[in-house]
């Protein structure tokens, strides 16, 4: 149940190990967050845009590679001056970052030299977390990591023991922004295992995610993958032994499965899993979770400008050097805003497109959250109308020169997203990786119920893909499955 | 925190989250066999516990050697001594 990247790729995965797979999507079509809409004939990324894993031997090559589809998937590297800046509005600092851990880590000793001692001791312990956690390598994966002293230290804690530079703080917690928790509420090893990954390498796709949805579509034909999309699971019925038998979809017709895995929201199984068989703590844990951001989207394109010198490129404007502030659901400055520069084909087209997006809080929108797509208030119309114009003007500023070619042709709140991804409040990450926090994943106490996903062990493709891959082993079987990854690694 | 804290307190964790009649919470009952606590269980126990203590409880060797209810409350007022020191 749940045909995003997670989803795809448990199909795929249990497919090709001769299991017979129906993928359930709520939406209109697979592929959640990797989606891309169409706006002039100029395509555009929803919720995915970019990630780590993609340097040779990374965990995200070796897992297309499994999967059969690395050959249809080419990364875009951003790499090279200027592909990855840091402006921090409150000195006007720049930061131009190079991709590369170690790239990344000497030029932070240029902009820091009083605190090398502190910039090495962080990437010593970024280095320490990603060597302990077995699951980054896919020859060694394992559902049951050992927890080690990292998980249960705050990410404001490390960096509060290594200094009191503020300004080295704001730039060594910058990737909360990509996954969505703070530095006070994330342990120290989920954001290493997160940033070791964008230190390493940040690359964007050709075609976008659309480039991996096309890819497992056509692969699920060669198995025999059944989709359906418009349809979940309304019930699960005749419940025996601590198994559900069957698996009413709210067409109305019963399923009948050996196992069902979810890889959707853990609130939204929640609604779906029988209550009167859960433990009432069990429900208190997963009520418990927290939603993460979304992001306010705006959608452009610039006319005129050469793709040859466009991109692709991340900008990252910051108010403020403290990520709690620009992640805190009560602020209401201006927010941290991503600006994305890429080109992209379409035909015989090259667009030269901007995208950029702050994080935004569903509790911002939540006063239209009963309106819809198409019969919105005109106070929201309102609303996003000035936040428009306000990201406008801050593109603006950092590109004088777009000024006058900058086309902005559509945006997307968090209600937006809610209502196109069925993302619950529009969040981009499913739930925040809360320190002390035990997630839901694997196999639940109804035996044939398992839960993969974004929010089971950490957020975005990589995060959710893994989590597939561990969950498979489950499946399949340690043995069948660990000469399957040695055989298809081999290929 | 007294043990009789740590009792009542863990009891409570039983009696509301678990929904374990209070008559059957004593010291030596079995969480598993006693209590019908499965393996999977233990990880809404653990987040059960640390909402209630205020605590934060690592699934080391320690959780995973406990049995009976006594061993929770030992385990508590371990972990409350730890955090006191």
């Amino acid at each position: 149940m749940g045909g995003g990247v997670s989803g795809l790729t448990l199909a795929l995965l249990l497919a090709l190990n001769g299991r017979k797979i129906l993928l359930l999507e709520k939406g209109r079509h697979i592929g959640g967050s990797l989606t891309r809409f169409y706006k002039e004939g100029v395509p555009f990324d929803t919720g995915f845009h970019f990630t780590g894993g993609f340097s040779p031997g990374g965990i995200l090559v070796d897992m297309l590679h499994v999967l059969g589809v690395a050959d249809r998937i080419k990364p875009i590297f951003l790499s090279g001056p200027g592909s990855g800046v840091f402006v921090f509005d409150q000195d006007q600092a720049v930061y131009d970052m190079p991709s590369g851990t170690e790239n990344f880590r000497t030029t932070l000793h240029k902009y820091f030299p009083d605190e090398s001692v502190a910039i090495d001791e962080y990437f010593t312990r970024v280095k320490k977390v990603w060597q302990a956690t077995v699951s980054l390598e896919l020859r060694n994966i394992a559902l049951s990591a050992k927890p080690i002293e990292e998980d249960f230290i705050s990410l404001e804690q490390v960096l509060d023991s290594l200094t009191t530079n503020y300004k080295l703080k704001g730039l060594l917690s910058i990737f909360c922004l990509c996954y969505g928790t703070n530095p006070k509420e994330v342990s120290f090893a989920n954001h290493a295992r997160v940033a070791g990954g964008l230190y390493d390498s940040v690359a964007r796709i050709e075609h976008g995610g659309e480039a991996l949805i096309r890819a497992f579509r056509d692969c699920f034909v060669k198995v025999n993958i059944e989709v359906l999309c418009n349809t979940t699971i309304a019930e699960c019925s005749d419940v025996k032994d601590d198994r559900v038998g069957n698996f009413v979809l709210d067409n109305g017709d019963k399923v009948s499965a050996n196992d069902c895995t979810f890889t959707i929201h853990p609130q939204e199984i929640l609604k779906i899993l029988p209550r009167q068989h859960l433990k009432k703590a069990f429900v208190e844990r997963v009520s418990s979770f927290e939603t993460s951001n979304g992001f306010f989207s705006v959608f452009g394109v610039v006319e005129n400008a050469d793709p040859l010198t466009f991109g692709p490129s991340i900008t990252s404007l910051l108010p403020s050097y403290d990520l709690n502030v620009l992640l805190d659901p009560l602020y209401d400055g201006p927010g941290a805003l991503a600006v994305i520069r890429s080109v992209e084909r379409n035909g015989d087209k090259t667009h030269c497109v901007i995208n950029a997006f702050e994080p935004e809080f569903y509790a911002r929108v939540k006063q239209w959250a009963d309106s819809s797509v198409g019969n919105r208030p005109l106070a929201y119309s309102e609303y996003k109308a000035r936040k428009v114009k306000e990201i406008k003007e801050r593109i603006c500023n950092l590109y004088p020169q777009c000024r006058q070619d900058l086309k902005i042709l559509d945006a997307a709140s968090v209600l937006t997203f809610r209502d196109y991804l069925f993302s619950p409040e529009g969040n981009a990450y499913g739930i925040k990786q809360k320190i002390g926090q035990f997630n839901l994943f694997g196999r639940q106490s109804l035996s044939n119920i398992y839960v993969a996903g974004q929010s089971a062990i950490l957020p975005g493709l990589v995060g959710a893909m893994l989590s597939s891959f561990i969950i498979a082993r489950s499946l399949v079987g340690k043995e069948k499955y660990t000469s399957f990854i040695e055989q298809r690694l081999c290929n | 925190m007294t043990e009789q804290d740590a009792i009542r307190m863990t009891n409570e964790v039983f009696i509301d989250s678990f929904e374990i009649p209070k008559d059957k919470l004593a010291p030596q009952a079995n969480i598993f066999n006693d209590l019908g606590l499965d393996s999977l269980d233990i990880v809404d126990l653990v987040v059960a516990l640390q909402k209630k203590f205020g605590i934060m409880i690592r699934s080391d060797e320690r959780v995973r050697n406990i049995r009976t209810l006594g061993d929770i409350y030992q385990f508590i007022l371990v972990i409350k001594k730890e955090l006191e020191k």
